[in-house]
């Protein structure tokens, strides 16, 4: 078994839950179709997931419960509609989604930029996290968002994640689904790899 | 239920009309709608089909319809034949004849004839009987059904899962003289399971009744076990449950 993945039966026995629980939450979206990864195995067909994601999704929706919130709200909670949203640059500083760093990097992309919607924030917010960790410079953080803006539509309703690869001091981005590996020629170096659910989840918890 | 309007829109005879919003649009006889179309209640007595995509709070089809597009109700009641080649989203439904559908998100889903589905079922509630063929996943809360022909799918899984062999329904002898009353499917995965003619190659659950006429590879169970004596169990072990 690939490393970083659990099986459906590990995954029920480990964490307490029925198949009738996962399967409901399945239903209720609050586990994303593409975590559900099929696999030939020598018994046949099996069904994995993205340990870490589908242990920190189940503890989350579980702890909702005891709480006492319904399902629906629960989705809510993972999966927000915040369609709706836009807020101004300086709601953003206001609020700690991004440094001034990051807004400096959106306000070069777009001088007129007055409020931001959703998109623009989750993009904005993906910047701020690699500038924060030192990830990437300042210049490769304008292709990101640039990338971000252009290609975040086409992941809609899937998950995809942003990754940065580097060679000889020349950076290039880009988006692939969350599950796909990725193979470099051995002069390239992967610089960052970020989920964009997980980025929309961290980012609408700051709203 | 006026919620877009009493712009009503009625074709009798033979016609078609433009997309829009509607209150009641109905078809009496032959009909075409050729653009998207929202309304309060579309209803077809006779041959009816629909290019765009439909969003109405109630579907009613006497005879048959055919949409191109995805569809979203609150209730649809099908008497007759229904197509919809894309995805069909709806709280109620009810289907007396045959229904075939891209994908199915549903609450409740009652059968009585035939139901075809590309992708993914998934409903609360599946109940009914006669035939089901899903190309993908069926993901039910409670699936109860009565098997009155051949029936397919790739996974069932869910809380409760019940299939049995139809006995006595009015259509039964018609459907199930030619054919073959079976459900073939790889995976069973579901809290409670009940089966009954059915060919799998895993069934895995708590409690697990394999009933008469069933041939299945592999059963893993974590609480009780139950086979008929003229089924067929390849494996069955007991799973540890945490």
């Amino acid at each position: 078994m690939e490393p970083g993945m659990i099986s459906k039966k590990d995954l029920l026995q480990h964490t307490g839950i029925s198949y009738g629980q996962l399967y409901r939450w399945k239903r209720k979206n609050l586990i994303p179709e593409e975590w559900f990864v099929r696999k030939s195995t020598f018994t046949g067909q099996e069904t994995f997931f993205p340990r870490d994601k589908i242990l920190a999704r189940v503890e989350r929706i579980l702890s909702m419960k005891d709480g006492d919130a319904s399902l629906d709200d629960i989705a809510e909670a993972v999966s927000p509609d915040l369609g709706g949203i836009s807020l101004t640059l300086a709601e953003v500083a206001e609020r700690g989604i991004a440094s001034e760093a990051a807004i400096g990097v959106f306000r070069s992309a777009h001088p007129d930029a007055a409020a931001l919607v959703f998109g623009e924030l989750v993009s904005l917010y993906v910047v701020d996290k690699l500038l924060g960790t030192g990830d990437v410079s300042l210049e490769e953080a304008r292709s990101v968002l640039a990338t971000l803006e252009e290609q975040f539509g086409a992941f809609e309703g899937s998950d995809g994640d942003l990754v940065c690869v580097r060679k000889m001091g020349v950076s290039v981005c880009g988006l692939v689904t969350s599950s796909a590996e990725l193979r470099l020629e051995s002069a390239a170096r992967l610089v960052a790899r970020v989920n964009l659910q997980e980025s929309v989840e961290a980012l609408s918890a700051r709203l | 239920m006026a919620e877009n309007g009493t712009n009503n829109m009625k074709i009798a005879g033979e016609g078609s009309v433009g997309g829009g919003t509607y209150g009641n649009v109905t078809i009496n006889g032959a009909g075409r709608v050729t653009g998207d179309i929202t309304s309060d209640d579309f209803r077809i007595n006779g041959a009816g089909s629909a290019d765009g995509n439909v969003a109405s709070l109630m579907i009613d089809i006497n005879g048959s319809g055919s949409f191109n597009g995805k569809v979203e109700t609150k209730e649809m009641n099908i008497k007759g034949d229904a197509t919809v080649k894309q995805g069909l989203g709806v709280s109620d439904l009810k289907v007396k004849g045959r229904l075939s559908a891209g994908g199915i998100a549903a609450n409740t889903v009652d059968v009585r004839g035939e139901v075809r589905v590309k992708a993914n079922l998934e409903a609360e509630s599946l109940t009914g009987e006669g035939a089901f063929h899903v190309d993908g996943t069926v993901n039910v809360g409670t699936l109860d059904f009565a098997l009155h022909g051949l029936s397919n799918a790739r996974e069932i899984c869910g809380d409760k899962v019940r299939i049995t062999l139809g006995r006595g329904f009015v259509g039964a002898s018609l459907i199930g003289l030619f054919t073959d009353r079976r459900l073939t499917v790889d995976t069973v995965e579901a809290d409670e399971v009940t089966l009954e003619n059915t060919t799998a190659k895993v069934v895995r659950g708590v409690n697990v009744r394999i009933g008469s006429g069933c041939d299945v590879a592999l059963v893993e169970y974590s609480g009780t076990i139950d086979v008929a004596s003229d089924a067929r169990v390849g494996e069955s072990r007991q799973v540890v449950k945490a």
